[in-house]
């Protein structure tokens, strides 16, 4: 009986003990799967329900509340269990996406051994299977409706329970057998998140999984996720925490990210109803490349949840009186600015300003649609959907600027991603994304239909779009008047990371030099050749100890830029705080949903930062460097339409593809990669950090 | 029947009242051990008293000089009620402030204590204080984090359902004076150490000092 699911490899397992010392609520979140944007948190087949949502989709909102939350859909995991486990431990198998949970030993019964998974091969299909001794578990009704959500329609016919509400429809059965004296409860359930199936299409998906069987449906289940830990994974050597911590920031991208034509990724994924389950630019630019390097089907399908709101851009551009199309900083099913206008910081009640202000939004939006076109090689997505893209967001940011005396052109009034500034002139991230965005728009269009008298005045605006920078120091001024302020360091205050704003205050935190997480040195991340050349130094010196981290995406990105200057032991410290933020609850919030973002950061942390990779012009480039800790680097992605492999020591490199790729390395010529390369790597000559 | 050990100088002293409605709270009768000064136990002797089996806790009043000696050694809750506090309401104790650093430990302290008081309808409300040690690493968006953020620390912190959580920046011990004088609670119940060593018990020091109310110290076990 228990041959089908056995033990996890080691550093492949997650496990949980019942008796954790953090709420079951965050072991719950730990613990989700999901597969084709449908997500089950881990919670204990007894539990009743309680506050929080346990099965989410993809896209599916509520929004019959303000502002629109994920719909808290009707779950598939609930058992009566008589007596209740007193004690147990779940085991999440990183390889094969499975969650079992295992009684600990009890006197004259059998432990009660479940197992579960959403199946990675039949989008919807979700199985649970429960072994005890006769009579103890009660399968009960198979479909168990989340409190408050009443219009979830609910039948039973006798074999399938039927739920339905707006934007989704489930059915679901399930059987009891004894087997050599053990009772085995098998239930199957299928969600249709499209909102567009009948009750018999799903019924019939149902008896199809049904007459598969369990064994089956295991089967090709975990042969899928052995297929897509052959498309992306990880190995480290000498750092066995890193690396079972990376693999799991993949497996919840792939269990978190999904849907059938596009795939709307909430800050939390589908882990959890915090956040509401709204997309921010988290989506884009955290989450986005490290999901394009494991998966471009799901990455186009993020960009596509973007290009499906265009037209709602389009109109919250005009209803300001811009043109182009402007992308709203909270965003849900409809794509208009869902941001809440009043929340919470520490207690104290504050205007929220960020839907109105933190526009570098559209850019990273234009941003990650390129980045996922230039990663994939998809060409053909740069000269259709996603050009049409940039060239609105480019008008957005022509009509925008404010054009001077001088000839110079400014953005008044915006937020960065620094959040602790609000309402300020020519933030530099900003205006870099935007300069970026109007030229790349130009390129695409001139490059397809000629040079324009609009391409011509976007080369225009871009061209005298301040940023701050000063030559004299390599720095970049984060706004306008930011040099002024009082030169508060964060050491003088805390330890980061810290919410420094909580700690002393919004007024407090605006007067000074203190950062909530990159700002300046964001620009440098996404766009490294966009920043002056040798900038990325000068800046991490002077914006690191004013940097509180206290956003949960800034320590990955951090660790990427410091591994990118050249600096990994330093870059490992910080990626270590980034890879424990769920596992740990560091947050004192995973309970809520995992820190998807974040997540995203970790693997663009390795990826990005450690290996040094970057696409540009067709070319894989890469620029290694190891922590100290780390003897060898093992990293298996997907670029430019290749698979590959990449096997990195302190001195050379081993590089492997499924065809020819092109790859350039400091201090040599570009090679084509067939099969296989090895590169020896530069010791002495100084990383490229730009 | 379980009792309340009770210890004033004198009859008229709010230790009385305060005692009788812990005694309403918790079902048990009042024990006096002194209404004079005379009789006033020294520490030994009221920690005697207080260790007898069916004692729940002690009510007293800030004796010149053994007050912290007793509550040192003291292995159950001891309420210090202020000499000249005078009960204005009826009953003496519905509402109580309840401060929290957040920690299991400390939640772990009174949470029995929250659950009785919640049991018997008494308002609670906690406190937290954000300051250097115990302010999140992350607030990532004001318009959304206090909700995630207050489910789990009320799940951590074994809250009771109703319980009504404020939060506030600053020194704690500070600020559970200055929400106290502004949230008009009858009672403060504080978890703490029992260790006086330099640097620690801030809040207990000055919350007992400074707060013009009752304040329960419960030790930790």
């Amino acid at each position: 009986m228990a041959a089908p699911y056995p033990e996890p490899e080691p550093g492949w397992a997650i496990t949980w003990h019942s008796g954790d010392r953090l709420p079951r609520a965050v072991a719950d979140a730990v613990l989700t799967i999901g597969a084709h944007g449908l997500a089950t948190r881990g919670v204990a087949e007894e539990a009743p329900a309680d506050a929080r949502p346990v099965v989410l989709a993809s896209g599916v909102y509520d929004r019959s509340v303000p502002g629109e939350r994920l719909l808290p859909l009707p779950s598939w995991t609930g058992l009566d269990i008589d007596p209740a486990p007193a004690a147990w431990r779940q085991t999440l198998d990183l390889r094969t996406g499975v969650l079992t949970r295992t009684e600990a030993p009890v006197d004259h019964q059998r432990p009660l051994r479940t197992v579960r998974f959403v199946s990675a091969v039949r989008p919807g299909i979700v199985v649970l299977r429960a072994e005890a001794t006769p009579g103890r578990v009660k399968p009960g009704d198979a479909l168990r409706a989340y409190p408050g959500t009443p219009q979830a329609h609910r039948t039973f016919d006798g074999q399938y329970w039927l739920a339905s509400a707006p934007g989704i429809a489930v059915a679901a059965t399930h059987i009891q057998r004894d087997h050599d004296g053990v009772e085995v409860t098998e239930r199957i359930a299928a969600y249709d998140t499209d909102g567009t199936a009948r009750a018999e299409d799903l019924i019939a998906a149902v008896r199809r999984a049904s007459e598969a069987g369990f064994d089956r449906l295991l089967t090709e289940h975990r042969t899928a996720w052995a297929a897509r830990w052959t498309d992306a994974g990880v190995e480290i050597d000498g750092d066995t925490d890193a690396e079972l911590a990376l693999r799991y920031a993949l497996f919840q991208l792939w269990c978190n990210v999904g849907g059938t034509t596009e795939a709307a990724v909430g800050a939390r994924g589908l882990s959890g109803g915090g956040y509401d389950g709204h997309v921010f630019w988290d989506a884009d630019v955290f989450i986005l490349p490290a999901v394009a390097s494991m998966a471009p089907d799901l990455a186009r399908a993020m960009v596509s949840y973007r290009l499906h709101r265009l037209p709602a851009a389009k109109s919250a551009a005009a209803e300001r009186g811009y043109a182009g199309a402007r992308f709203p900083w909270e965003s849900a099913s409809l794509g208009v600015d869902v941001t809440p206008v009043t929340g919470d910081l520490g207690g104290e009640t504050v205007a929220i300003k960020t839907g109105l202000w933190e526009e570098h939004i559209t850019a990273d939006v234009a941003w990650s649609a390129w980045h996922y076109a230039r990663w994939s090689d998809d060409t053909a997505f740069l000269r259709g959907p996603g050009r049409q893209l940039l060239v609105a967001t480019a008008r957005y940011w022509t009509s925008r600027c404010r054009l001077a005396a001088d000839g110079t052109a400014h953005i008044d009034t915006v937020i960065g991603p620094d959040e602790y500034h609000e309402g300020v002139s020519d933030n530099a991230f900003t205006n870099i994304m935007a300069r970026w965005n109007l030229r790349t728009a130009a390129e695409l269009v001139e490059r397809a239909t000629g040079s324009s008298p609009e391409t011509r005045r976007w080369r225009r605006v871009a061209a005298t779009l301040v940023d701050g920078y000063q030559p004299g120091t390599g720095r970049y001024e984060q706004f306008a008047g930011y040099f002024a302020l009082d030169p508060l360091r964060i050491d003088a205050v805390a330890t980061p990371p810290v919410a420094a704003d909580v700690l002393l205050g919004r007024q407090r935190v605006a007067r000074s030099q203190l950062i909530k997480q990159p700002d300046v040195l964001m620009a440098h991340h996404l766009l490294p050749d966009e920043p002056a050349p040798g900038s990325l130094v000068s800046n991490l010196d002077f914006y690191g100890p004013r940097t509180a981290h206290g956003s949960s995406l800034s320590p990955a990105i951090g660790a990427s830029l410091l591994a990118r200057a050249g600096r990994p032991d330093d870059a490992l410290a910080e990626l270590r705080t980034a890879l424990r933020l769920d596992l740990d609850d560091v947050t004192g919030t995973t309970a809520g949903g995992l820190h998807l973002g974040a997540i995203g950061g970790c693997w663009q942390a390795v990826l990005f930062g450690f290996a040094g990779a970057r696409v540009a012009d067709g070319v894989l480039w890469l620029d290694p460097v190891l922590p100290s800790a780390w003897s060898r680097l093992g990293l298996r992605f997907g670029c430019l339409g290749r698979r590959v492999r990449l096997d990195i020591d302190h001195d050379d490199v081993a590089i492997e593809t499924d065809g020819p790729l092109r790859v350039r390395l400091p201090g040599h010529a570009d090679i084509t990669v067939t099969t296989r390369a090895r590169v020896a790597l530069r010791t002495s000559q100084p990383r490229s950090t730009r | 029947m379980s009792q309340i050990l009770a210890a004033a100088p004198d009859e008229a002293s709010a230790v009385f009242d305060v005692a009788a409605a812990m005694a309403s709270i918790t079902h048990s009768d009042v024990h006096t051990l002194a209404a004079n000064p005379a009789d006033y136990p020294d520490a030994d002797s009221f920690l005697a008293e207080l260790s007898r089996p069916g004692t729940l806790l002690g009510v007293l009043v800030p004796h010149p000089t053994d007050l912290w000696q007793v509550i040192q050694r003291s292995d159950k809750p001891l309420i210090v009620v202020p000499r000249h506090f005078i009960v204005r309401s009826s009953p003496a104790i519905s509402r109580v402030l309840v401060p929290l650093d957040g920690s299991t430990e400390a939640a772990l302290t009174v949470r029995d204590t929250m659950r009785l008081l919640a049991d018997a309808d008494v308002e609670l409300i906690v406190l937290h204080v954000f300051d250097a040690a115990h302010t999140p690493m992350f607030w990532d968006q004001a318009a959304h984090a206090r909700d995630g953020w207050e489910q789990e620390f009320r799940e951590t912190c074994c809250i009771p359902p109703a319980t009504k959580v404020e939060l506030r920046r600053g020194t704690p011990g500070q600020r559970v004076v200055e929400v106290a004088a502004e949230l008009h609670p009858d009672l403060v119940a504080l978890g703490w150490s029992q260790n006086l060593a330099p640097g620690r018990a801030r809040t207990v020091l000055t919350t007992v000092r400074d707060a013009k109310l009752p304040v329960m110290l419960v030790p930790v076990t």
